[in-house]
C-alpha cells in the first residue's frame, strides 16, 4: 500500500496541496467520464472493461482487461497492457480517443496528466518514484 | 463372583454402546449443522449481491469497491464452503448452488463493465451539462471518505433516463453534417445499444438464484438432523438391549 498521496491531503482537506493546474485535471478527469471505470479507492482496478469501446487501442484485437489502478501511475511507464504508449500525455490521448471518442485538447492531456501524478504515495517512507 | 463378572461386563457393554452411540451421531449432526450454517451464509450473500447489483443498475452505486470486496467475496467463499455438504450425501445440490455463484459472479461481472460505460454517458448528451467548475470539495465527496469513487455531480438514475436521450440524438440526422454530431451519434448508438444488453444481464442474474435447490437442500438438511439427533427412545432401547 501506498498512501500519502497528495491527492489524498488535498481529499482530507489541505486544500493547498493542489495546483490550480491539478485541480483542474481533476475535474476533466471526471467530466469526461474516465472515473466510470478509473474508480474506487485505487482509482480503479476493481472492474474489467472493454479496450478500444470507440476505436482500437493500439495493435492487436479487442479484448477485455482489467482496468488498472492509477495509483503511483506516474512512476510506471511505459503503459497499458503491451506497453504500447511510453508516456503519460500519449496513455491519455489514447485512451480519450478509443474509449471515450474525445479528441482531448493538449490543454485537457496537460492537466490530466498532472492530476495523475497527485496519485503517487508513498511506500516505506520514500514517494513512489520511477525505477531508474 | 459369576454375578460380578456379569454386571461388569453389561456395564462395560453399555459404556461402549453409548460411545459408540454419541461417536457415530456426533460427526454426522456437526457435517448437517455446518452445511445448514454454509448455506445461510449463501443465501445472506446471494441477497446482497442481488440488491448490489439492482443499485448498481438504479445508478445508485457508483463506486463498485463494496460489491468486489464484499458481496462477490463473500459470495464466492460461501459457494466454497458449501462443499462441507458433500459430507452429508447432498454433493449434488450443493454442485448446483456453486454452479449458480459462479454464473452469478460472472454475470456481475460484465454486468459491471456495462454499467460503468452507461455511468456518464448520458450527460455527454446534455447540451447543458454541468461542467463540473465547482473547485470545492462537494459535500459528496467529503462524505465517502473522499475517494474519487463517487462522482458528486452525478445523480441517481441518470443512466436510466439515457435511452430516452441517445434515441432523440439518433432521431436527428443533421447531426451527422458535423464531427460534433457524429459523436454523439457514436455515444447515443451505445447507451442504445447497451441499456437493453445491461437489462438482460440482470434479469439473467436475478433468474439465476437456484431457488428449487436452495429449498430442497435446506428440507433434507433440516430432516438429517432430525434424524441424527439421538433420542431418549434410542438410548432407551439400547440400554434394555444390553441388560
Amino acid at each position: 500500500m501506498t498512501p500519502g498521496s497528495r491527492f489524498d491531503a488535498w481529499l482530507m482537506g489541505d486544500d493547498r496541496a493542489l495546483s490550480t493546474t491539478e485541480l483542474r485535471g481533476y475535474r476533466t478527469f471526471k467530466a469526461l467520464g474516465c472515473i466510470a471505470c478509473h474508480q474506487g479507492v485505487n482509482v480503479g482496478g476493481n472492474l474489467y472493461q472493454r479496450s478500444g469501446v470507440f476505436h482500437p487501442l493500439g495493435r492487436g484485437p479487442r479484448v477485455r482487461l482489467r482496468v488498472p489502478s492509477l495509483r503511483n501511475v506516474a512512476a510506471t511507464a511505459p503503459y497499458f497492457h503491451n506497453g504500447s504508449a511510453p508516456d503519460l500525455p500519449t496513455a491519455v490521448r489514447a485512451m480519450g480517443r478509443a474509449q471515450l471518442d474525445r479528441t482531448l485538447s493538449e490543454q485537457e492531456i496537460q492537466d490530466i496528466t498532472a492530476f495523475l501524478g497527485t496519485l503517487s504515495g508513498r511506500r516505506n517512507g520514500r514517494a513512489v518514484a520511477a525505477p531508474r | 463372583m459369576i454375578r460380578r463378572t456379569r454386571l461388569a461386563l453389561l456395564a462395560l457393554s453399555v459404556a461402549v454402546l453409548t460411545v459408540l452411540l454419541v461417536w457415530g451421531s456426533m460427526p454426522r449432526t456437526t457435517a448437517v449443522d455446518r452445511a445448514l450454517a454454509a448455506l445461510d451464509a449463501y443465501e445472506t450473500a446471494q441477497a446482497a449481491l442481488h440488491r448490489d447489483l439492482v443499485s448498481l443498475r438504479a445508478g445508485l452505486l457508483q463506486n463498485y469497491d463494496p460489491l468486489v470486496v464484499v458481496s462477490v467475496d463473500r459470495l464466492a467463499r460461501a459457494s466454497a464452503n458449501l462443499s462441507i455438504a458433500e459430507q452429508t450425501g447432498l454433493a449434488g445440490r450443493a454442485r448446483a448452488l456453486q454452479a449458480s455463484a459462479a454464473e452469478q459472479v460472472e454475470l456481475a461481472e460484465a454486468l459491471k463493465s456495462d454499467a460503468a460505460l452507461l455511468q456518464n454517458r448520458p450527460r455527454l448528451l446534455q447540451p447543458a451539462q454541468r461542467t463540473g467548475a465547482r473547485r470545492q470539495r462537494s459535500a459528496g465527496e467529503r462524505a465517502c471518505g473522499g475517494h474519487a469513487a463517487a462522482d458528486p455531480e452525478h445523480r441517481p438514475g441518470e443512466s436510466r433516463g439515457g435511452g430516452e436521450a441517445a434515441r432523440r440524438v439518433r432521431r436527428r440526422p443533421q447531426l451527422r453534417t458535423s464531427a460534433r454530431g457524429e459523436a454523439l451519434l457514436a455515444h447515443a448508438g451505445l447507451i442504445e445499444r447497451l441499456l437493453p444488453q445491461t437489462d438482460e444481464t440482470l434479469r439473467r442474474v436475478l433468474a439465476a438464484d437456484p431457488i428449487a435447490d436452495r429449498r430442497a437442500l435446506r428440507a433434507e438438511l433440516i430432516a438429517q438432523r432430525a434424524r441424527a439427533k439421538p433420542s431418549p427412545w434410542t438410548c432407551g432401547s439400547l440400554l434394555a438391549c444390553g441388560r
